[in-house]
């Protein structure tokens, strides 16, 4: 075989030269575009599959991705009323002005069918006429309730319809409360809700994490990488203490989220007064986990900075410890911005260690101490229910995407710029 | 060579999309594909229990190799979504009962069990009998005394008109006395309810299936309280095994600890309870599913029996359709 006569043009797998050669049998020349193709459809199969996961969580995350549902609560606020004990109709009438709906005009309201966010049918209210029956109606402490709207949804309802008691909720449909309502004498339960879902808490929780976690893990993980690259002998010691955090950054993310479980959620009850995970215990479950990436990143980034840097500072007159921290530091910063952005994005994506850290709890009402959970964690939280919320969960991957890519890119901006900063020096 | 890539391009994106589909041709002569859930499971629980293999309950030897394990609800349906010989089980309140298919899923269909059609009222006047109850549990010693005032209250108002009627919003069955009290005429004897100084987090967890019941339980009930006061109910929920666990039982003091838990089985002999710390709330019914593309329209306990326990004889469909 003539190897010099063989053209390595790959680009196309399918052009004649890749496998036609001289003298080839039939044989050779199936096994050959056999070979070529499988390539293709290897490589396309990747490409298949990652569009197919971008394609299917855009187009069902986008419908439920808003700023209510960022910035909003998840949990429903629930808010029960009742007719007044001293309840009795008088002659009044009612005026409605919207069109539609379902009216009860016994009572002055009207209902409409609507949906939740998960696509269950719920009845929300659509109008309550200004004298309604409604209007009167005293919540658990006894106050007069008017704050109705179109937002709120009837989640149950209890009428005593002559002797008997009719429970209703939203799953009976606008027509059925209106029209049950009308032969009702009494409301002794009305429980009105919000609906909820919003995924606020957990991303001021993954924030925090975010924050925290840095604030531990970045001044440990670059103090050790300059200790290990710069001050440390170069011994068998120091080669196993490298080899050792090199490890330590292969550990699966689950065995770190149990022993901060075992370690960490003790310590903070006992030193933070927390009760179980908190954001602290989640914090320092993750600074333990990214400590090693840090130091990594660092000691590469100042290894890579060209040998002249030190000697050049040393030969000025600048003491090694000056020479460390004003010349090789912020000359190595694009390598430790570099690993504070990967690290970022390892919170972002962290769920194992969560888990088991922080718990899964999503919550309105963030606090250091308190539970909650991040975002990560907060889509296993959802689809681990009886009826998963997987709309929802797509917008939670979108933004997750979202910031991820984000990320991304600034560390390849960085990276290019570090490089070409020091390509003529090196 | 253009055209041939194309081709390519083409049929590797056909042969995708079937395999993406599910649902295909029913072969009767197949295997049955079996699932089940797993052994912390209150619903894994009811269902062996009831049908006559108590013995898998908790326990995988019993049953036929090569089971699929899942771990959810919604695992359970998307799994039977995608195979065509598979069977297993839910949750009635994951079903639309009109028409007998899964609310998230389409392909999920659910059979009659002994001849009757899994519905509220089937279940109510007791012809339906693959059921279980939901059950409460509480801690039998609190550290701090306004959490437990508050629990106390809770578990009064879970059996008010007001309670149950959220309970039955949430699918769960159970059929309401007139004589049932009103929330406000029992709050009276729960002075915690007008304190404006509450800031308590009330960790509530265990079963899994109870949980939107108990979420729409809390949203309501921490609605309640009087101006100033902050009680959230902390939703932490990872099965039936850890209710007693983790508030009476060896996790009571642990990280994971918990004020209030909810079990979807019957408490068991080993989790002796103290008295007066549990009970049950509703009931809620096993459904039997399969996918959509299966002919099979009911099936019998003792045929739920032969085609799960490892001495059974059922394995293909043919055998029960």
């Amino acid at each position: 075989m003539k190897i010099g006569k063989l053209n390595l043009n790959f680009k196309n797998p399918f052009k004649k030269e890749n496998f036609i050669n001289e003298g080839m049998s039939r044989k050779r020349l199936l096994k050959d575009i056999l070979r070529n193709l499988s390539t293709v459809i290897f490589a396309l199969f990747c490409l298949f599959i990652l569009v197919y996961i971008i394609v299917y969580i855009f187009t069902n995350g986008s419908r439920t991705l808003s700023w209510d549902f960022i910035s909003g609560n998840y949990q429903e606020t629930s808010v029960s009323v009742r007719a007044p004990d001293d309840f009795s109709f008088d002659d009044r009438t009612f005026e409605f002005t919207k069109e539609g709906g379902y009216r009860s005009e016994k009572w002055g309201i009207s209902f409409i069918d609507g949906e939740d966010h998960s696509g269950n049918p719920t009845v929300f209210i659509y109008e309550v006429c200004d004298n309604s029956y409604f209007n009167e109606f005293i919540d658990s402490q006894n106050n007069v309730y008017t704050s109705y709207s179109s937002e709120e949804y009837v989640a149950n309802i209890n009428l005593i319809v002559g002797d008997s008691l009719e429970l209703l909720s939203d799953n009976d449909g606008a027509s059925k409360i209106a029209s049950t309502l009308d032969e009702a004498s009494d409301v002794t339960f009305l429980n009105i809700k919000t609906l909820g879902r919003g995924i606020r808490g957990s991303l001021i929780t993954t924030l925090y994490l975010i924050l925290i976690t840095l604030i531990i893990a970045v001044p440990i993980g670059v103090c050790a990488a300059i200790y290990l690259s710069l001050f440390a002998k170069k011994n068998k010691i120091t080669s196993l203490i490298r080899s050792l955090i090199d490890m330590t950054s292969a550990i699966p993310s689950i065995i770190f989220g149990f022993i901060g479980a075992l370690v960490f959620i003790p310590f903070m009850n006992a030193v933070g007064g927390t009760s179980g995970g908190s954001i602290l215990s989640g914090s320092l479950t993750l600074a333990i986990m990214l400590i090693p990436t840090i130091v990594k990143n660092t000691e590469e980034s100042i290894i890579a900075l060209p040998k002249g840097y030190m000697d050049s500072s040393l030969a000025l007159g600048a003491s090694r410890t000056e020479t460390v921290f004003k010349v090789m530091l912020p000359n190595a910063l694009p390598g430790i911005i570099t690993a504070i952005i990967l690290s970022i994005g390892r919170i972002i994506g962290e769920s194992a260690a969560l888990v088991f850290a922080i718990g899964v709890s999503i919550q309105d009402s963030i606090r250091l101490t308190g539970s909650s959970t991040s975002l990560a964690v907060h889509i296993w939280s959802i689809l681990g229910s009886e009826n998963p919320d997987y709309d929802s969960a797509c917008a939670i991957s979108i933004i997750i995407l979202v910031i991820v890519l984000v990320l991304c890119l600034i560390t390849k901006l960085i990276s290019y710029r570090f490089n070409k900063k020091f390509k003529g020096a090196r | 060579m253009k055209k041939l890539s194309s081709l390519v391009v083409l049929g590797l994106g056909a042969i995708l999309l079937a395999s993406c589909g599910g649902t295909g041709e029913f072969d009767s002569s197949s295997n049955i594909s079996l699932y089940s859930r797993d052994t912390t499971s209150g619903t894994r629980d009811g269902f062996f229990t009831t049908i006559g293999l108590g013995e898998a309950k908790a326990d995988n030897a019993p049953l036929k190799t090569g089971l699929s394990v899942v771990n959810s609800n919604g695992d359970m349906i998307s799994g039977l979504g995608e195979d065509i010989y598979g069977i297993g089980y839910f949750s009635l309140s994951s079903v639309n009962e009109e028409t007998g298919i899964a609310k998230e899923n389409a392909n999920v269909k659910t059979i009659q069990y002994n001849g009757v059609t899994p519905t509220q009222e089937s279940v109510l006047d007791g012809s339906y009998q693959l059921t279980r109850n939901f059950n409460y549990i509480i801690r039998s010693e609190y550290s701090n005394q306004d959490v437990k005032d508050v629990v106390d209250a809770f578990v009064k108002y879970m059996f008010t008109q007001e309670g149950m009627a959220i309970m039955v919003s949430e699918n769960g069955i159970l059929s309401i006395d007139p004589n049932t009290p009103t929330w406000d005429s029992i709050k009276g004897q729960y002075p915690i309810m007008n304190r404006t100084d509450l800031k308590l987090e009330i960790k509530v967890g265990g079963s899994t299936s109870v949980k939107d019941m108990s979420i729409a339980l809390t949203d309501a009930f921490s609605g309640l309280f009087a101006e100033g006061s902050t009680v959230t109910f902390n939703h932490n929920h990872t099965g039936s095994g850890d209710a007693y666990k983790n508030t009476q039982g060896e996790g009571k003091d642990s990280a994971t600890a918990l004020d209030l838990a909810f079990l979807s089985r019957e408490l068991e002999s080993k989790e002796d309870a103290a008295t007066g710390t549990s009970g049950k709330m509703c009931t809620d019914a096993i459904v039997v599913g399969v996918n959509v593309a299966n002919p099979i329209t009911e099936i019998t306990d003792e045929e739920l029996v032969s085609m799960y326990s490892l001495e059974g004889t059922t394995t293909t469909w043919s055998q029960v359709l």
